[in-house]
């Protein structure tokens, strides 16, 4: 897939650059993939400043740049069509299936976009909380969960969905959302609580 | 001349012993499979009723306090249900590092011991975890588990298009290693099952084994064998999985344990049995005031708006 470098001048640390880091975990979410790999996701996040994109598409199928053309709500799926090269929005990014370790990523992001499973959700809180004991404002790391809007019986978002109507994340109902006007600036604005855990000795 | 007389005897039934109690114990299974039959026809039947009430206040009862007359080692086994079950339990054990025995003031020494796992002989992964907590290799900044004894692989009843028929033998197979296991190789003071399904055969097992065992050991204090914790998923907020519904209702638990207050007050409206089922906060702590926690209509709406806003 067409990769598009960067140069940029050096921000706040050498190196960094301000990142998204998508997440499926071992499941596949194809309708989320092809939605962070479109031109419309990369403007969006570009107009907010992010310069990189990490994808981890776990047992989908690899992203390609696309363009989206539509959804298709009953069999849940999301149409595309490849872009041609030449497509100039400055982000750079890179895309794997699998790591053993997925922390390195989540430290690295500024917004991670996860799928809902309680796996990437506790790691992604946990390293939020980690981070934002040292940033606060809206450049605070938080994390995004993407309900797969074509699971049966979805008790998988009832988890997300306790968490994000106690502060500490952000859900939206599938991955179209992400391409709304508004969830990119309201995302930017959201400041999650940071998630203190259980007590660890009560069992 | 003399008369015979012949007394006539009314035919006896005679019934060997062994018939008796194959008769008693196919009874018995009768019934218990015409209650589990009911029990799951119902199984759904209480969710949508719940979902129309008002939140209440609810509180989630104090642990029990241990009994300051039992200081001796809780004998242990643990069943790893494979994935997202075997992350929570090893969570959760982890716990069990910190607890002092009472009686010999060792620090270091769980009274959780011996400690036994019971995995699926093809989970590869849950096997690997535990070796390498053993070798101190794998994320040991952040879980330490207690030292264990040994590690159970209980051979699949099915495998995935399996012919049914021979499926029987192999269910049937799976069904006896583990009641070897529960009943004679291990014989547990204590089962701890966090599901999938498949934790089922363990726990009825273990039913089964507090009902034999004796209830006075050596020592002459009391101590009943087989008792069932189940600890439901973190990710079930408003429900029971369907295993914990069939554990509840089949009440063969002694605690069900649940982290979130809607799933507590939702199975607790339907059984008179209230101390059974308690809240932990292990993964998540909630405040004092239940009723903000609870999803009541009221509530989602407040949500509803405020996430518009946000």
């Amino acid at each position: 897939f067409p990769t598009l470098l960067t140069v940029h001048k050096l921000e706040v640390m050498a190196d960094y650059m301000k990142t998204v880091f998508v997440t499926v975990g071992t499941t596949q979410f194809d309708s989320l993939i092809n939605v962070v790999s479109s031109v419309e996701f990369l403007q969006k996040i570009a107009l907010h400043g992010f310069r990189r994109l990490v994808i981890q598409y776990g047992t989908g199928a690899p992203p390609a740049l696309v363009t989206v053309i539509g959804h298709n709500s009953s069999s849940g799926t999301t149409t595309v069509r490849p872009t041609r090269e030449g497509c100039d929005i400055d982000i750079s990014w890179e895309a794997y299936r699998f790591k053993s370790s997925l922390e390195p990523d989540m430290q690295n992001a500024d917004l991670i976009v996860s799928h809902a499973g309680a796996g990437s959700i506790m790691e992604g809180l946990s390293i939020c909380k980690e981070r934002n004991k040292s940033v606060t404002g809206n450049n605070c790391k938080k994390l995004v969960v993407v309900i797969n809007d074509i699971l049966m019986n979805n008790h998988q978002s009832e988890l997300a969905e306790a968490l994000d109507s106690r502060g500490y994340l952000y859900t939206l109902n599938g991955p179209l959302r992400l391409l709304d006007n508004d969830v990119m600036a309201r995302v930017s604005k959201f400041i999650p609580l940071a998630f203190e855990g259980g007590n660890h000795k009560t069992f | 001349s003399k008369t015979t007389i012949e007394i006539l005897h009314a035919p006896t039934l005679r019934i060997s012993s062994a018939t008796m109690l194959i008769f008693i114990i196919l009874l018995i299974s009768l019934a218990l499979a015409v209650r589990v039959v009911i029990v799951l026809a119902t199984i759904n039947k209480g969710d949508s009723e719940f979902r129309q009430r008002e939140g209440e206040t609810i509180r989630s009862h104090p642990p029990p306090t241990r009994s300051s007359h039992d200081n001796r080692p809780v004998k242990t086994l643990v069943v790893l249900g494979s994935g997202g079950h075997t992350t929570e339990m090893l969570h959760l054990l982890s716990s069990f590092e910190e607890v002092q025995t009472l009686n010999s003031g060792d620090t270091s020494t769980s009274m959780y011991t011996p400690l036994s796992y019971i995995v699926a002989s093809t989970d590869t992964t849950s096997i690997n975890r535990l070796a390498a907590f053993d070798q101190n290799t794998a994320n040991s900044s952040k879980l330490r588990l207690p030292k264990h004894d040994a590690t159970y692989a209980i051979p699949r009843a099915r495998e995935v298009g399996q012919s049914y028929f021979t499926s029987i033998f192999t269910t049937l197979y799976s069904i006896l290693y583990t009641a070897n296991i529960v009943l004679i190789k291990t014989r547990p003071d204590l089962i701890l099952i966090n599901g999938p399904g498949t934790c089922l055969p363990v726990a009825l097992w273990a039913f089964v084994l507090r009902v034999l065992s004796p209830t006075i050991n050596i020592s002459g204090k009391r101590r009943t064998k087989g008792k069932i914790v189940f600890i439901e998923s973190f990710c079930r907020v408003k429900t029971l999985s369907l295993t914990g519904k069939i554990l509840w209702k089949l009440r063969i638990c002694d605690l069900i344990l649940v982290h979130w207050p809607e799933v507590l007050q939702l199975e607790r409206e339907m059984k008179a049995e209230q101390k059974k089922m308690m809240l932990i906060d292990s993964f998540i702590q909630h405040d004092g005031n239940a009723s903000s926690d609870v999803a009541s209509s009221e509530s989602t709406s407040e949500y509803n708006a405020s996430k518009k806003d946000r």
